[in-house]
Protein backbone atom coordinates (compact mmCIF):
# COMPACT_ATOMS: atom_id res chain seq x y z
CA UNK A 1 0.00 0.00 0.00
CA UNK A 2 2.94 2.40 0.82
CA UNK A 3 4.47 1.51 -2.34
CA UNK A 4 1.26 1.89 -4.63
CA UNK A 5 1.04 5.68 -2.85
CA UNK A 6 4.57 6.53 -3.25
CA UNK A 7 4.58 5.51 -6.86
CA UNK A 8 1.29 7.26 -7.33
CA UNK A 9 3.00 10.67 -5.46
CA UNK A 10 6.60 10.51 -7.08
CA UNK A 11 5.20 10.06 -10.81
CA UNK A 12 1.40 11.91 -10.52
CA UNK A 13 2.05 14.42 -8.19
CA UNK A 14 5.81 15.57 -7.66
CA UNK A 15 6.10 16.55 -10.92
CA UNK A 16 3.33 18.96 -11.17
CA UNK A 17 3.40 20.42 -7.35
CA UNK A 18 5.04 23.33 -8.26
CA UNK A 19 2.93 24.16 -11.19
CA UNK A 20 -0.17 23.61 -8.95
CA UNK A 21 0.86 25.71 -6.13
CA UNK A 22 1.83 28.56 -8.57
CA UNK A 23 -1.85 28.58 -10.00
CA UNK A 24 -3.68 27.71 -6.80
CA UNK A 25 -5.75 25.19 -8.10
CA UNK A 26 -5.71 21.21 -7.32
CA UNK A 27 -7.23 19.62 -10.90
CA UNK A 28 -10.02 17.41 -10.05
CA UNK A 29 -8.21 14.47 -12.12
CA UNK A 30 -6.12 14.43 -8.80
CA UNK A 31 -8.78 13.87 -6.45
CA UNK A 32 -10.40 11.08 -8.88
CA UNK A 33 -7.06 9.68 -9.12
CA UNK A 34 -6.61 9.43 -5.40
CA UNK A 35 -9.93 7.93 -5.08
CA UNK A 36 -9.63 4.93 -7.42
CA UNK A 37 -6.44 4.48 -5.77
CA UNK A 38 -8.57 3.36 -2.63
CA UNK A 39 -6.59 6.74 -0.81
CA UNK A 40 -9.51 8.77 0.06
CA UNK A 41 -10.92 5.85 1.91
CA UNK A 42 -8.23 4.64 4.75
CA UNK A 43 -9.97 5.95 7.52
CA UNK A 44 -13.01 3.91 5.94
CA UNK A 45 -13.79 0.43 7.48
CA UNK A 46 -14.72 -2.39 4.27
CA UNK A 47 -17.82 -2.47 5.93
CA UNK A 48 -18.92 0.68 4.71
CA UNK A 49 -16.91 0.02 1.43
CA UNK A 50 -13.92 1.78 2.55
CA UNK A 51 -10.21 0.34 2.67
CA UNK A 52 -9.06 0.79 6.14
CA UNK A 53 -6.39 -1.87 7.67
CA UNK A 54 -5.17 0.26 10.21
CA UNK A 55 -3.55 3.75 11.55
CA UNK A 56 0.13 3.30 10.92
CA UNK A 57 -0.97 2.41 7.04
CA UNK A 58 -2.84 5.75 6.99
CA UNK A 59 -0.01 7.46 8.36
CA UNK A 60 2.51 6.01 5.98
CA UNK A 61 0.07 6.85 2.76
CA UNK A 62 -0.23 10.44 4.36
CA UNK A 63 3.40 10.66 4.26
CA UNK A 64 3.42 9.52 0.74
CA UNK A 65 1.43 11.44 -1.23
CA UNK A 66 3.03 14.48 1.08
CA UNK A 67 6.40 13.94 -0.01
CA UNK A 68 4.77 14.35 -3.49
CA UNK A 69 2.03 16.91 -3.14
CA UNK A 70 1.34 18.44 0.55
CA UNK A 71 -1.71 19.96 -0.72
CA UNK A 72 -3.03 16.39 -2.09
CA UNK A 73 -1.90 15.45 1.28
CA UNK A 74 -3.86 17.92 3.45
CA UNK A 75 -7.10 17.16 0.97
CA UNK A 76 -6.95 13.17 1.92
CA UNK A 77 -6.09 13.66 5.87
CA UNK A 78 -8.67 16.49 6.52
CA UNK A 79 -11.45 14.29 3.91
CA UNK A 80 -10.16 11.39 6.08
CA UNK A 81 -9.39 11.89 9.26
CA UNK A 82 -12.26 14.60 9.86
CA UNK A 83 -14.44 14.11 6.99
CA UNK A 84 -15.22 10.66 7.51
CA UNK A 85 -14.29 9.44 10.96
CA UNK A 86 -16.79 11.72 12.77
CA UNK A 87 -19.79 10.41 10.23
CA UNK A 88 -18.14 6.51 11.38
CA UNK A 89 -17.95 7.72 14.93
CA UNK A 90 -21.15 9.38 15.71
CA UNK A 91 -23.47 8.87 12.62
CA UNK A 92 -26.76 7.04 11.80
CA UNK A 93 -26.50 3.81 10.08
CA UNK A 94 -28.49 5.73 7.63
CA UNK A 95 -26.25 8.08 7.58
CA UNK A 96 -22.83 5.92 7.45
CA UNK A 97 -24.36 4.17 4.55
CA UNK A 98 -25.52 7.16 2.75
CA UNK A 99 -22.52 9.19 2.81
CA UNK A 100 -19.37 6.54 3.58
CA UNK A 101 -19.06 4.48 0.35
CA UNK A 102 -18.97 7.58 -1.76
CA UNK A 103 -16.43 9.00 0.86
CA UNK A 104 -14.12 5.96 0.50
CA UNK A 105 -13.83 5.96 -3.54
CA UNK A 106 -13.67 9.83 -3.58
CA UNK A 107 -16.61 10.66 -5.31
CA UNK A 108 -17.73 12.86 -1.99
CA UNK A 109 -15.07 14.88 -0.43
CA UNK A 110 -15.41 15.99 3.48
CA UNK A 111 -14.92 18.97 5.33
CA UNK A 112 -14.79 20.03 8.43
CA UNK A 113 -16.40 23.65 9.66
CA UNK A 114 -15.56 24.41 13.18
CA UNK A 115 -13.55 27.08 13.16
CA UNK A 116 -15.28 30.93 13.24
CA UNK A 117 -13.37 34.21 12.52
CA UNK A 118 -13.54 35.00 16.13
CA UNK A 119 -13.27 30.97 17.47
CA UNK A 120 -10.19 29.55 16.35
CA UNK A 121 -7.85 27.74 19.20
CA UNK A 122 -10.75 29.34 21.62
CA UNK A 123 -13.18 26.60 20.09
CA UNK A 124 -15.91 27.41 22.80
CA UNK A 125 -16.17 30.77 20.89
CA UNK A 126 -18.55 29.63 18.52
CA UNK A 127 -21.49 31.72 17.66
CA UNK A 128 -22.67 29.60 14.61
CA UNK A 129 -26.50 28.94 15.80
CA UNK A 130 -28.91 26.21 15.21
CA UNK A 131 -32.35 25.95 15.40
CA UNK A 132 -35.00 23.68 15.81
CA UNK A 133 -37.55 25.14 13.00
CA UNK A 134 -40.68 22.08 13.08
CA UNK A 135 -38.57 19.36 11.27
CA UNK A 136 -35.58 20.84 10.39
CA UNK A 137 -32.41 22.14 11.83
CA UNK A 138 -31.99 25.90 10.85
CA UNK A 139 -28.24 26.93 11.02
CA UNK A 140 -27.17 30.62 10.75
CA UNK A 141 -23.43 31.99 11.15
CA UNK A 142 -20.05 31.83 9.35
CA UNK A 143 -17.31 29.61 9.33
CA UNK A 144 -13.67 30.30 8.39
CA UNK A 145 -10.57 28.24 7.07
CA UNK A 146 -12.79 25.08 5.54
CA UNK A 147 -10.46 22.91 4.10
CA UNK A 148 -11.76 21.19 0.87
CA UNK A 149 -14.64 23.74 0.97
CA UNK A 150 -14.71 24.62 -2.81
CA UNK A 151 -14.94 20.81 -3.60
CA UNK A 152 -16.70 19.82 -0.69
CA UNK A 153 -20.32 17.14 -1.55
CA UNK A 154 -20.91 16.74 2.55
CA UNK A 155 -19.44 18.96 5.55
CA UNK A 156 -19.84 18.68 9.05
CA UNK A 157 -20.11 21.60 11.02
CA UNK A 158 -20.41 23.13 14.24
CA UNK A 159 -23.11 24.97 16.26
CA UNK A 160 -24.63 26.04 19.23
CA UNK A 161 -28.21 25.35 20.10
CA UNK A 162 -28.29 26.07 23.57
CA UNK A 163 -26.20 29.37 24.38
CA UNK A 164 -27.96 29.89 28.06
CA UNK A 165 -26.04 26.32 28.72
CA UNK A 166 -22.24 27.76 28.13
CA UNK A 167 -18.99 26.61 27.82
CA UNK A 168 -19.69 22.94 29.66
CA UNK A 169 -21.95 21.99 27.18
CA UNK A 170 -20.26 21.71 24.11
CA UNK A 171 -21.66 22.57 20.43
CA UNK A 172 -22.99 19.50 18.72
CA UNK A 173 -22.01 18.82 15.36
CA UNK A 174 -24.20 18.49 11.70
CA UNK A 175 -23.44 16.87 8.90
CA UNK A 176 -24.91 18.29 6.17
CA UNK A 177 -24.88 18.61 2.52
CA UNK A 178 -22.83 20.60 0.47
CA UNK A 179 -23.23 22.96 -1.32
CA UNK A 180 -22.18 25.70 1.03
CA UNK A 181 -24.38 28.68 1.05
CA UNK A 182 -21.67 31.06 0.83
CA UNK A 183 -19.70 33.10 -1.80
CA UNK A 184 -15.90 31.87 -1.73
CA UNK A 185 -13.13 33.85 -2.23
CA UNK A 186 -9.70 32.39 -3.32
CA UNK A 187 -6.59 32.94 -0.44
CA UNK A 188 -3.36 33.98 -1.94
CA UNK A 189 -1.12 30.99 -2.64
CA UNK A 190 0.18 32.66 0.43
CA UNK A 191 -1.48 29.39 1.92
CA UNK A 192 0.54 26.89 -0.03
CA UNK A 193 -1.49 24.02 1.06
CA UNK A 194 -5.20 23.37 -0.37
CA UNK A 195 -6.79 26.04 -0.87
CA UNK A 196 -8.63 27.31 1.84
CA UNK A 197 -12.11 28.61 1.03
CA UNK A 198 -13.60 30.97 3.87
CA UNK A 199 -16.99 30.65 3.97
CA UNK A 200 -18.47 33.89 3.90
CA UNK A 201 -17.56 36.34 6.81
CA UNK A 202 -21.10 37.67 6.74
CA UNK A 203 -23.91 35.33 8.25
CA UNK A 204 -25.79 32.95 6.05
CA UNK A 205 -28.83 30.55 7.26
CA UNK A 206 -29.45 27.91 6.27
CA UNK A 207 -32.31 24.71 6.68
CA UNK A 208 -31.77 21.33 6.69
CA UNK A 209 -34.06 18.62 7.18
CA UNK A 210 -33.25 15.99 10.39
CA UNK A 211 -32.86 13.14 8.11
CA UNK A 212 -29.48 14.79 6.84
CA UNK A 213 -28.73 15.83 9.81
CA UNK A 214 -27.70 14.57 13.67
CA UNK A 215 -26.82 16.68 16.80
CA UNK A 216 -24.58 14.98 19.25
CA UNK A 217 -23.35 16.98 22.15
CA UNK A 218 -19.46 16.66 22.17
CA UNK A 219 -17.73 15.64 25.40
CA UNK A 220 -15.93 18.10 27.16
CA UNK B 1 6.50 14.38 7.49
CA UNK B 2 6.28 13.75 3.78
CA UNK B 3 7.01 17.19 3.38
CA UNK B 4 10.30 17.36 5.64
CA UNK B 5 11.59 14.00 4.10
CA UNK B 6 10.64 15.79 -0.01
CA UNK B 7 13.02 18.68 1.70
CA UNK B 8 15.56 16.20 3.25
CA UNK B 9 16.07 14.55 -0.15
CA UNK B 10 16.39 17.46 -2.07
CA UNK B 11 19.22 18.80 -0.07
CA UNK B 12 20.54 16.07 -0.05
CA UNK B 13 20.63 15.57 -3.59
CA UNK B 14 21.84 19.06 -4.38
CA UNK B 15 24.29 18.93 -1.84
CA UNK B 16 26.06 15.75 -3.58
CA UNK B 17 25.94 17.97 -7.00
CA UNK B 18 26.69 21.39 -6.02
CA UNK B 19 30.60 21.84 -5.56
CA UNK B 20 32.31 24.64 -3.46
CA UNK B 21 36.35 24.59 -2.41
CA UNK B 22 36.99 21.58 -4.87
CA UNK B 23 34.54 19.00 -3.56
CA UNK B 24 30.78 18.30 -3.19
CA UNK B 25 29.12 20.15 -0.72
CA UNK B 26 27.88 17.33 1.25
CA UNK B 27 31.88 16.23 1.84
CA UNK B 28 31.91 19.89 4.33
CA UNK B 29 31.43 19.28 7.75
CA UNK B 30 28.95 21.65 8.10
CA UNK B 31 26.87 20.52 5.60
CA UNK B 32 27.03 16.62 6.59
CA UNK B 33 26.71 17.50 10.35
CA UNK B 34 23.09 19.64 8.99
CA UNK B 35 21.99 16.78 6.81
CA UNK B 36 22.78 14.15 9.62
CA UNK B 37 20.58 16.20 12.62
CA UNK B 38 17.77 16.84 9.33
CA UNK B 39 18.18 12.57 8.93
CA UNK B 40 17.97 12.26 13.37
CA UNK B 41 14.77 14.37 13.41
CA UNK B 42 12.75 13.48 10.78
CA UNK B 43 13.86 9.28 12.19
CA UNK B 44 12.02 10.92 16.06
CA UNK B 45 9.20 12.30 13.74
CA UNK B 46 8.42 9.07 12.11
CA UNK B 47 8.66 7.05 15.12
CA UNK B 48 6.45 9.18 17.37
CA UNK B 49 3.80 9.53 15.18
CA UNK B 50 4.05 5.54 14.36
CA UNK B 51 3.87 4.99 17.95
CA UNK B 52 0.57 7.10 18.24
CA UNK B 53 -0.59 5.71 14.82
CA UNK B 54 -0.53 1.83 16.62
CA UNK B 55 -1.72 3.22 19.82
CA UNK B 56 -4.64 3.94 18.57
CA UNK B 57 -5.31 0.92 15.97
CA UNK B 58 -4.88 -1.32 19.26
CA UNK B 59 -7.50 1.21 20.99
CA UNK B 60 -5.29 2.01 23.64
CA UNK B 61 -5.84 5.80 25.18
CA UNK B 62 -3.46 7.79 23.08
CA UNK B 63 -4.87 12.10 22.75
CA UNK B 64 -0.91 12.91 24.69
CA UNK B 65 0.98 10.63 22.09
CA UNK B 66 -0.84 11.57 19.27
CA UNK B 67 -0.64 15.73 20.56
CA UNK B 68 3.43 14.58 21.07
CA UNK B 69 3.93 13.60 17.27
CA UNK B 70 2.04 16.52 15.63
CA UNK B 71 3.73 19.31 17.78
CA UNK B 72 7.28 17.45 17.34
CA UNK B 73 6.55 16.14 13.85
CA UNK B 74 5.39 19.66 12.60
CA UNK B 75 8.44 21.54 14.23
CA UNK B 76 10.60 19.60 13.24
CA UNK B 77 9.21 19.70 9.67
CA UNK B 78 9.61 23.64 9.67
CA UNK B 79 13.07 22.92 11.22
CA UNK B 80 14.14 20.57 8.14
CA UNK B 81 13.05 22.69 5.36
CA UNK B 82 14.60 25.95 6.66
CA UNK B 83 18.15 23.75 7.02
CA UNK B 84 17.34 22.34 2.82
CA UNK B 85 16.84 25.71 1.82
CA UNK B 86 20.07 26.67 3.66
CA UNK B 87 21.96 23.65 2.16
CA UNK B 88 20.70 25.43 -1.39
CA UNK B 89 22.30 28.52 -0.53
CA UNK B 90 20.82 31.37 -3.01
CA UNK B 91 19.06 29.00 -5.12
CA UNK B 92 17.09 27.82 -2.02
CA UNK B 93 15.15 30.78 -2.25
CA UNK B 94 14.17 30.33 -5.82
CA UNK B 95 10.42 29.63 -6.98
CA UNK B 96 12.69 27.42 -9.89
CA UNK B 97 13.41 25.13 -6.45
CA UNK B 98 10.69 23.22 -4.87
CA UNK B 99 12.37 23.83 -1.43
CA UNK B 100 10.81 27.00 -0.72
CA UNK B 101 7.89 25.52 -1.19
CA UNK B 102 7.94 22.38 1.30
CA UNK B 103 9.08 25.54 3.76
CA UNK B 104 5.87 26.97 2.93
CA UNK B 105 3.77 24.05 3.27
CA UNK B 106 5.35 22.61 6.51
CA UNK B 107 4.78 26.02 8.14
CA UNK B 108 0.87 25.80 8.50
CA UNK B 109 1.17 22.12 10.10
CA UNK B 110 2.18 24.07 13.23
CA UNK B 111 -1.09 25.69 12.88
CA UNK B 112 -4.39 23.63 11.86
CA UNK B 113 -5.44 20.62 13.56
CA UNK B 114 -4.69 22.62 16.66
CA UNK B 115 -1.64 24.63 17.47
CA UNK B 116 1.61 24.45 18.99
CA UNK B 117 -0.14 25.46 22.03
CA UNK B 118 -2.95 24.09 22.26
CA UNK B 119 -1.20 20.61 21.58
CA UNK B 120 1.20 21.47 24.48
CA UNK B 121 -2.15 22.70 26.34
CA UNK B 122 -2.74 18.62 26.47
CA UNK B 123 0.56 17.34 26.41
CA UNK B 124 0.78 19.05 30.33
CA UNK B 125 -2.95 18.69 31.03
CA UNK B 126 -2.52 14.42 30.61
CA UNK B 127 1.08 14.73 32.81
CA UNK B 128 -0.39 16.58 35.49
CA UNK B 129 -3.16 14.25 35.58
CA UNK B 130 -0.96 10.88 35.61
CA UNK B 131 1.55 12.79 38.31
CA UNK B 132 -1.63 12.98 40.48
CA UNK B 133 -2.83 9.48 39.68
CA UNK B 134 0.32 8.26 40.54
CA UNK B 135 0.58 9.68 44.00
Amino acid sequence: MQEAARSFAQKALAPHAGEWDKTGHLPDTVVRQMGDLGLLGLQVPSQWGGFKTDDLAYALCVEEVAAGCASSAVLMSVHSSVGCVPILKFGTSDQKQHWLPRMATGEVIGAFCLTEPQAGSQADALKTRAVRDGDAWVLNGAKQFVTNGARAGVAIVFAVTDPAAGKRASPPSWCRPTPLASRSADLSTRWASARRTPVPSRSSTVAFPPRTCWARRAKV
Amino acid sequence: MGIARAALEAASRYASERVQFGQAIAQHQAIGHTLADMQTRLSASRLLVHHAARLRSAGVPCISEASQAKLFASEAAEWICSKAIQIHGGYGYLQDYAVERHYRDARITQIYEGTSEIQKLVIARQLLTDTQDRS
